[in-house]
């Protein structure tokens, strides 16, 4: 047998097989088609026909699945009564209503926070001065009245100093130790609270 | 919307003991600021009388480090830290380390400017940060600069002895 010739039965499974192909029934006095070759035409009609969606097909789907947004969008319910209607307007602004005192609670915590983190501490600022934070020229000119002036016998030895005059530093060391107790007796003054390290426990009690 | 909000304002309230915390956590400046200052030039001072630099320099520096009261005065703020300034710069000086000494100068002068003892203190020891430096020109400029400081005070101190009972 050449291979050009088939036998019957092949003939018959090439029959089967060609209306696997073309998506028909087999028909009933046909020989029955081997079941791979039954897979494969399976698979090849499913990728030339059915697996991407065509242009028309595609449209068509589309416009199916907007009508069903849609209808269901304005599907008549229950609440298109007057009286649902009037209870659903109701629960609407009750809605915006709690929606407002919610933003407003929120705001109003949020402004508590701030002040907590940001709140500056109480002022002990000099008696009779302004405000720490914002200096101005009066409070500036008060809070440096509040400070020792410096004495002749400093300024001299500080001019020494600059000069560089031998044991000028010494002396100058010396003069601005008793003006720098100055300095923090003024500030313990002006800033009332437990100091006086520099004084001994005695001298604080004398004063 | 509500929910939103409820949402939002459970998260604030969620956060308000963490920024409370890190408030607290941040370094708060000591009620006895002053007294800290005070002990520290005391360190020093007897630090320095046996010529232990080191001691002096690290009590001084703590205090400068040390956030100062906000209560106090911007003013005396200043002239507390532009005196610890100045002694760090004289340590520095001291221990032939005129480029430290400048930085401590500048530091101090970055403060601010005041006609007193403590900014003229700054101008010299700049001056002399300088002189250890070989800018002679410069070093005259900041003397200049803390001698016209030191001349408008004694005016003052002088004008207020005359004037005085």
């Amino acid at each position: 047998m050449s291979d050009e010739e088939l036998d019957p039965k092949e003939l018959a499974e090439a029959e089967a097989l060609a209306r696997a192909l073309e998506g028909k029934e087999p028909s009933e006095d046909a020989a029955p088609a081997p079941a791979d070759a039954l897979q494969a035409a399976a698979l090849l009609r499913h990728g030339r026909g059915h697996s991407e969606l065509g242009a028309e097909r595609g449209e068509t789907l589309l416009g199916e699945l907007t009508r069903e947004r849609f209808e269901v969008a304005n599907q008549p319910s229950a609440a298109s009564t007057p009286d649902n209607v009037v209870a659903l307007e109701v629960k609407t602004r009750r809605r915006s209503l709690a929606s407002v005192a919610a933003v407003s609670v929120m705001l109003a915590c949020a402004a508590a926070v701030l002040l907590m983190i940001f709140r500056p501490q109480a002022s002990l600022a000099p008696r009779g001065s302004t405000t720490a934070s914002a200096p101005n020229n009066a409070s500036v000119k008060l809070a440096r009245e509040l400070m020792p002036a410096a004495t002749p016998a400093l300024l001299s030895a500080q001019a020494k100093y600059v000069t560089g005059e031998p044991d000028s530093s010494t002396h100058f060391e010396a003069q601005m130790q008793s003006y720098r107790q100055a300095m923090f007796r003024a500030l313990e003054s002006a800033y009332p609270q437990k100091l006086s390290l520099l004084e001994g426990p005695a001298e604080a009690c004398k004063r | 919307m509500t929910r939103r909000a409820l949402v939002g304002l459970a998260l604030l309230l969620a956060a308000l003991p963490g920024a409370c915390a890190s408030r607290s956590d941040a370094p708060q400046p000591p009620e006895d600021w002053l007294s800290a200052v005070q002990a520290a030039h005391m360190t020093a001072d007897d630090a320095l009388a046996d010529e232990r630099f080191d001691q002096a320099h690290a009590a001084l520096q703590a205090a400068l480090d040390t956030p100062a009261r906000a209560d106090l005065h911007p003013d005396h703020v200043r002239v507390v830290r532009q005196d610890l300034c100045f002694r760090l710069a004289q340590i520095e000086l001291a221990r032939d380390d005129a480029e430290q000494a400048l930085s401590y100068a500048d530091r101090g002068l970055a403060l601010g400017h005041g006609d007193d003892v403590f900014t003229a203190n700054l101008w010299v020891a700049r001056g002399k940060a300088q002189e250890a430096l070989a800018q002679p020109a410069d070093a005259a400029t900041c003397y200049q600069q803390a001698l016209a400081i030191n001349q408008r005070l004694l005016r003052a101190a002088l004008a207020s002895d005359a004037g005085g009972p």
